[in-house]
């Protein structure tokens, strides 16, 4: 009776837990498979929350890019307006203010910072202005150094990218150079002179293609993170489905045993009482 | 006349001694071990008349016991193996309790202590997921520890309970001694009968002796029993009893083992059974490699994240410190050794380890390491050659003397020792050293620097500036070639310009752990400076690098992962515990079988004693009638004269 009751005991400490696997030696195995798939649960919630992180710092970037895009576009169309014959001096003049207005909005957008106060064009030079002020007019003074996130189990996504090549206007020239050419031409010459004009539409252009394939790479990146991420909720829910059937109650097949153990106690007991009941003394006293 | 007053006196008397040892049955229902005792009667002698005897009523014969020394036996072979299953189940369950399988356990902080290392690697500068860092990394330390010390208790309790246990066996030794003592002075006394009362509760005591440790029980003509433990030592002897003890033995120092009266210490199979048995093996069986195996785990995982943090660079750019604190491997010399011989350790592969213990000895020509588990061993003359599991010697003072030995169990005392050795955030190791090369002004071609990385930041500090200097074919060596120099050294790798391209070729420096991507068509003579050795902030390379551990295989653990080995472990203890928790039933199955068979040979029935009682009451009332009628014929006897 003594071992029926704890077994009853733990049937109903099954039940009312929902987990079947109470302690190791219930299903050694078992708990083996099932600590086993709940680390691996924890793993890909994990990478979800780097993939948050991922998502997070690439559409910053890519609403960063947008903004540098139509910066460029601006200055583009001040470059065609500026060189054109029927603008005069003062006009000129006009176009180079706002050039050098675009310069500090260029300039900030280069020097973006995330949520935590880093810089998100700076490589892993996360703590220092990327783009400054020097002896040659803006210089990178960020790192080469890209930085990456795991987003998946071997799937590692770029997030951080060196600045210094995305404000290039072709080889190792910044744009900043160009547009302060730009500034400079229209704040100084009478004229603007039709090769200089061409010269700096093309590093705009050059410019503005980086920006794009940029673009391009972190929307594929996003893609990737977004691809990844489907891939580990199938995977956890798959994982999910594994662990409850190795740890959890089976309530049908929990509850018709319940059911037998209480039969089988309360046979027990009745049997208990009616041999118990049988004493000669019963009958003679 | 008178014969008849004879016959229904002596019936008398025997229904009053009949009616009081069922009263003594009935009163020692529940006495344990107590045997039914019967009367047995016997008729007088007969009188003779001519060539007829005439029968002259019954007399009293004794008082027998309803027991079997075979059954006994029985009772107490099954206490014995029951006892044994039922130390280690004790132990066993309460060793699983220990260990968690949910949000507390060891498994579940080595997950969270790797995901706090993913956060710190998404944000590499941030102080609070640095701060979480070394938060998670105390969990852990803090979640082994509370096993691991556990794990200590129990073994502390366990030599507690062997010596409970062991002065129980000398206080039912003295007992049964005594006993033989009184049992003796009474038989020779008395005239065949025996003190069954006595015989029952020594038969208790043989029995709870049992229940400690196997017994041979020796029967004696003179009503004595001898007892015999393991290969034929005597517990008791007559009157006497011999002195069980306990004493660590000489290779560890905290198991025990059992002595008989001072005798050398017997091999610990010699005294076999019994809970005695089941608790001396349980510290060699369950708590030493479990506490062990836990160790190693923790071994491999501070050992593998030190030296991948060593590699990286803190926040102020230094190279980053140990992480953990480990502590060194504790030998033990034998406590009879008489060299003055002390070993140190080193280990050389932490994943070759094995979650057993270790014994060196030294023959006089000769050093033998055995893997005390299984009983692998290597030897050699030379100590630092002896090489086994990933470990390796070496003599730290002192010198050895032929058949001295030392003990060690590599995981057993690792978690005691462990500690977090970083405490400011700023100390985390995330950055790797980053390198920016500068062309020499006077280079005609290029050389261009794509990448590098080293795995020994301090060595490369100390190199100074590292240049690189092509050349087309004068250097001894490949050519074309570049010429790598650091104050200190230098080192020449083949580099072919036309198979660089856009990817670069790698060149690899291993002293000092370098790896270079270098691209670009240099003509001869042309340099370039690694000047600016820098690291950024938000570097979090090392950090990436230090998240692999946990996916990495250890090799000597079946290729399983840091958190497969711990779910690997849990597993085994539950196995253990469910195979200790099966054993346990059938031997306490095997009891109560043995139990009920004597019960219904030696116990008492309620149900029979009260029909002897009616028995003995008719037999009382027809022996006063007896007495009754004789009194009355006598009467009319006497009126009649």
């Amino acid at each position: 009776m003594q071992s029926q009751q704890v077994e009853l005991e733990q049937t109903q400490s099954q039940l009312s837990s929902g987990v079947r696997i109470q302690k190791p030696s219930d299903d050694p195995r078992g708990v083996g498979s099932a600590i086993n798939l709940e680390l691996r649960l924890e793993e890909l919630a994990q990478y979800d929350r780097n993939g948050i992180r991922a998502t997070t710092a690439l559409n910053l970037q890519e609403q960063t890019l947008a903004n540098a895009s139509d910066v460029i576009l601006r200055l583009r169309e001040i470059t065609l307006q500026g060189s054109s014959p029927s603008v005069d001096n003062a006009q000129r003049k006009l176009l180079g203010e706002e050039v050098s207005a675009q310069i500090n909005i260029l300039l900030s957008i280069a020097n973006s910072r995330d949520g935590s106060g880093e810089y998100i064009f700076g490589g892993s030079r996360t703590d220092q202005t990327p783009f400054q002020e020097g002896s040659n007019g803006i210089e990178y003074a960020g790192s080469q150094q890209p930085r990456g996130i795991a987003v998946g189990v071997g799937l590692e996504i770029q997030v951080l990218d060196p600045g210094n090549r995305i404000f290039s206007s072709g080889g190792s020239d910044l744009v900043f150079a160009t547009v302060a050419r730009l500034q400079n031409a229209l704040e100084t010459s009478d004229e603007f002179d039709v090769e200089a004009s061409k010269q700096i539409l093309q590093e705009l252009d050059s410019t503005l293609e980086t920006l794009t394939s940029q673009r391009a790479i972190v929307g594929a990146r996003l893609t990737q993170v977004e691809f990844s991420s489907n891939f580990n909720s199938d995977w956890s829910l798959q994982l999910k489905t594994a662990l409850s059937e190795t740890r959890d109650v089976d309530y049908a097949e929990t509850i018709s045993l319940l059911n037998q153990q209480v039969t089988a106690l309360e046979a027990a007991q009745r049997t208990f009482v009616s041999i118990s009941d049988l004493s000669l003394l019963r009958f003679l006293g | 006349m008178s014969d008849l007053f004879r016959i229904g006196n002596s019936a008398l008397l025997q229904a009053k001694r009949a009616l009081g040892i069922t009263g003594n049955n009935i009163s020692n229902v529940g006495t344990d071990g107590y045997s039914r005792q019967r009367i047995t009667l016997e008729t007088r002698d007969p009188l003779q008349r001519g060539d007829s005897f005439i029968g002259q009523g019954s007399r009293f014969g004794g008082v027998e016991r309803n027991a079997s020394e075979f059954i006994n036996a029985q009772v107490r072979l099954f206490s014995g193996s029951f006892n044994r299953t039922e130390a280690e189940n004790r132990y066993l369950s309460r060793l699983e309790q220990v260990v968690g399988t949910g949000a507390n356990s060891v498994g579940s902080a080595i997950q969270r202590f790797f995901d706090a290392i993913q956060e710190l690697a998404s944000n590499p500068a941030g102080i609070p997921e640095r701060q979480a860092l070394i938060g998670e990394a105390r969990a852990l330390v803090t979640q082994s520890k509370a096993i691991d010390r556990t794990l200590n208790e129990l073994g502390s309790e366990l030599n507690t309970n062997i010596r409970a246990s062991v002065d129980e066996v000398n206080q039912l030794a003295n007992n049964i001694a005594s006993m033989n003592g009184r049992l003796r002075d009474l038989s020779s006394a008395s005239t065949g009968g025996a003190p069954n009362d006595l015989l029952d509760r020594r038969d208790l005591w043989l029995r709870e002796l049992a229940g400690k440790m196997d017994i041979d029980v020796l029967p004696q003509a003179d009503g004595s029993v001898d007892v015999f433990v393991g290969q034929g030592r005597s517990l008791v002897q007559g009157s006497a009893a011999n002195k069980l003890s306990t004493e660590t033995i000489p290779g560890n120092s905290e198991q025990l083992q059992i002595i008989v009266d001072g005798v050398p210490p017997q091999a610990l199979g010699a005294l076999s059974g019994g809970e005695l048995q089941g608790l001396l093996g349980l510290r060699e069986r369950v708590l030493e490699p479990n506490q062990s195996r836990l160790g190693l785990l923790l071994l491999n995982l501070t050992s593998a994240f030190n030296a991948q943090h060593q590699q990286g660079l803190d926040l102020g750019g230094m190279p980053g410190e140990a992480f953990f604190k480990s502590p060194l491997i504790q030998v033990e010399s034998n406590k009879v050794n008489t060299g003055t011989a002390v070993l140190g350790i080193e280990v050389e592969d932490a994943q070759q380890l094995d979650a057993s213990r270790y014994r060196v000895s030294w023959d006089g020509s000769a050093w033998t390491m055995t893997r005390l588990r299984d009983g692998a061993s290597v030897s050699d003359a030379a100590l630092g050659s002896l090489s086994l599991d990933g470990l390796t010697l070496d003599l730290a003072s002192g010198a050895p003397s032929p058949g001295d030995s030392f003990e060690f169990n590599p995981g057993q005392d690792f978690i005691r020792g462990l500690a977090v050795a970083i405490e400011d955030p700023a100390d985390i190791a995330a950055a790797r050293l980053e390198f920016a090369g500068t062309p020499a002004q006077s280079n005609s071609g290029s050389i261009i620097l794509l990448a590098g990385d080293t795995t020994r930041p301090e060595d490369v500090a100390a190199a100074g500036s590292i240049t690189l200097t092509f050349d087309q074919d004068g250097l001894p060596g490949p050519a074309p070639a570049m010429l790598v120099t650091w104050s200190g050294g230098s080192s020449v790798l083949s580099y072919d310009p036309d198979a660089a391209g856009e990817d670069g070729l790698a060149l690899e420096i291993p002293e000092l752990g370098l790896s270079l991507r270098v691209t670009g068509a240099p003509v001869d003579g042309d340099s370039l400076a690694m000047n600016s050795l820098q690291v950024g902030v938000g570097d979090n390379r090392n950090m990436l690098a230090l998240s692999q551990l946990a996916l990495e295989p250890l090799a000597g653990k079946g290729s399983r992962r840091l958190t497969e080995e711990y779910a690997a472990f849990v597993s085994g203890i539950g196995v253990s515990a469910a195979q200790s928790l099966r054993n346990r039933e059938t031997e306490s199955n095997l009891l109560l079988q043995a139990q009920d068979f004597r019960d219904s040979f030696s116990g008492v029935n309620l149900d029979e004693e009260f029909s002897d009682m009616l028995r003995f009451q008719q037999y009382y009332q027809a022996s006063a009638q007896l007495i009754k009628v004789a009194d009355t014929l006598f009467q009319s006897l006497i009126s009649s004269i």
